[in-house]
């Protein structure tokens, strides 16, 4: 289980910081904020949905889509109060966490 | 002094590029028609890339004393050329410092001639990986005598010893650097461990269409094309922009590297912060361009270690591969702090 929210975070860290590059954030305070905000926000998001695969009878993208919708809303609010330099917060949330989420996918295949 | 002139520096470029295929192509056609086979294979193995790789950097700071960089290069051409007469451990250790010698004379001499630029760095270390390719593949099939290497090598060792006499002195290192100040050690770090990953990268990936023969010598084009196309990126986009794009690029690509086309691309885009890193440490190390030469190549041969040790992160060559890139990401970003390539 532990392991399981390792890697998954650090995975999550690695890939958003990637995008946050890409995506032209070149403030090292919100860098930091970034991954702050992911370590806050992916253990909540893989604990959601492991509990609700277990007690509930839903399917997994029934799970994971409003789960994710949710870590989309909470980081832009959190981008938009802390970050500095990021001019459009859900944007950037969305980009950040559409590259995660799909890499993701894509290596949860190839595993 | 002002450096040399332009024509100049293409010729000296042009020549150390082809002498860095011939020495690379003799010593891996070496150990592989010599030693490859053989029960001391693996300790020739790991001795030969201590000495091709660990070995440069005391050789390094040698060279940034002595600054008689040409010279070095012909020394070491010439004894890659006389570890034909060998067999066994003692030629993978006499190939292995004529490499070592070749590559931070040459390299150095290359490195001081390009001043602020990026492309002549990765025009010379892109002939490397032919060299060892094809020496790799003669030397397992036998299929070359030894005479035309050693007519070939002594050949640069003449021309590289000329530059050193026309020359009179190699070039001094550029006085307009700035040192990398109080972060030279973590930056220096940062940029090292990009290396030790790219070493392990290449070392380790086989992705299972490069054993098929016309991609395997693709990928290897795509290795080569990826180092000299970085060098002439950087200096049109500047190193960070440059290492930050292709690198992301290469990360998704990994993930496709199934497909022999993604995974070409993948190999290309990835190998194009090996000048850029050696540049950015360099330029941490304002005149001591031997010892930063020998620093990334010491990380070289880190990231062969693991390869030799048989360590496997057990995740498949495609999502290892795009923790490679993904990682040396964000490492070239905070390593290239400086930017000055």
């Amino acid at each position: 289980m532990l392991t399981a929210f390792a890697v998954s975070l650090g995975l999550t860290l690695l890939i958003e910081l990637d995008a946050a590059l890409v995506y032209g954030v070149r403030s090292r305070f919100d860098l930091l904020i970034t991954c702050l905000v992911n370590v806050i926000t992916n253990p909540l998001a893989v604990l959601a949905y492991l509990l609700l695969r277990r007690y509930t009878g839903l399917g997994p993208w029934a799970i994971k889509l409003p789960v994710e919708a949710l870590v989309l809303l909470s980081e832009t609010l959190l981008f938009r109060r802390y970050a500095e330099t990021v001019k459009k917060p859900l944007l950037y949330a969305a980009v950040l966490n559409t590259a995660s989420f799909l890499i993701g996918e894509v290596i949860n295949r190839l595993n | 002094m002002s450096g040399p002139a332009r024509g100049a520096v293409t010729t000296s470029v042009a020549v150390y590029s082809l002498a860095h295929f011939a020495v690379d192509f003799s010593c891996a056609f070496l150990m592989f028609s010599r030693v490859f086979g053989t029960d001391r294979w693996l300790m020739a193995m790991l001795i030969y890339n201590f000495c091709a790789f660990a070995l440069q950097l005391p050789i390094g700071m040698l060279a940034d004393r002595l600054g008689r960089n040409p010279y070095m290069a012909a020394a070491g051409t010439i004894l890659t050329g006389a570890a034909m007469a060998l067999g066994g451990l003692p030629l993978a250790v006499i190939a292995g410092i004529g490499n070592a010698l070749f590559h931070v004379g040459a390299g150095v001499d290359v490195m001081r001639m390009s001043g602020k630029k990026c492309a002549p760095l990765g025009v010379f270390v892109s002939p490397g990986a032919f060299g060892i390719y094809f020496g790799t593949i003669l030397g397992k099939s036998g299929g070359l005598r030894d005479a035309p290497l050693v007519i070939g090598l002594a050949a640069f060792a003449i021309v590289m010893f000329a530059f050193g006499l026309t020359r009179f002195t190699s070039c001094e290192p550029p006085r307009d650097r700035a040192a990398g100040g109080r972060n030279t050690a973590l930056l220096c770090l940062l940029l090292v461990a990009v290396v030790c990953i790219r070493s392990y990268a290449g070392f380790g990936f086989s992705f299972p269409w490069k054993s098929g023969a016309p991609f395997g010598v693709l990928a290897i084009c795509a290795v080569a094309c990826g180092k000299a196309a970085g060098g002439f990126l950087s200096d049109r986009f500047g190193a960070r922009a440059a290492s930050v794009y292709t690198l992301a690029a290469a990360a998704v690509l990994f993930l496709f590297a199934g497909h022999a086309a993604a995974g070409l691309a993948a190999i290309f885009l990835f190998n194009m912060t090996m000048p850029i890193t050696l540049k950015g440490v360099a330029d941490l190390f304002p005149g001591e361009d031997g010892f930063a030469f020998g620093l990334l190549t010491f990380g070289l041969f880190l990231g062969f270690l693991p390869v030799f040790f048989g360590w496997d992160t057990g995740l498949g060559a495609q999502v290892t591969s795009f923790l490679c890139a993904a990682a040396s990401l964000p490492l070239m970003f905070f390593g290239l702090e400086k930017e000055k390539c």
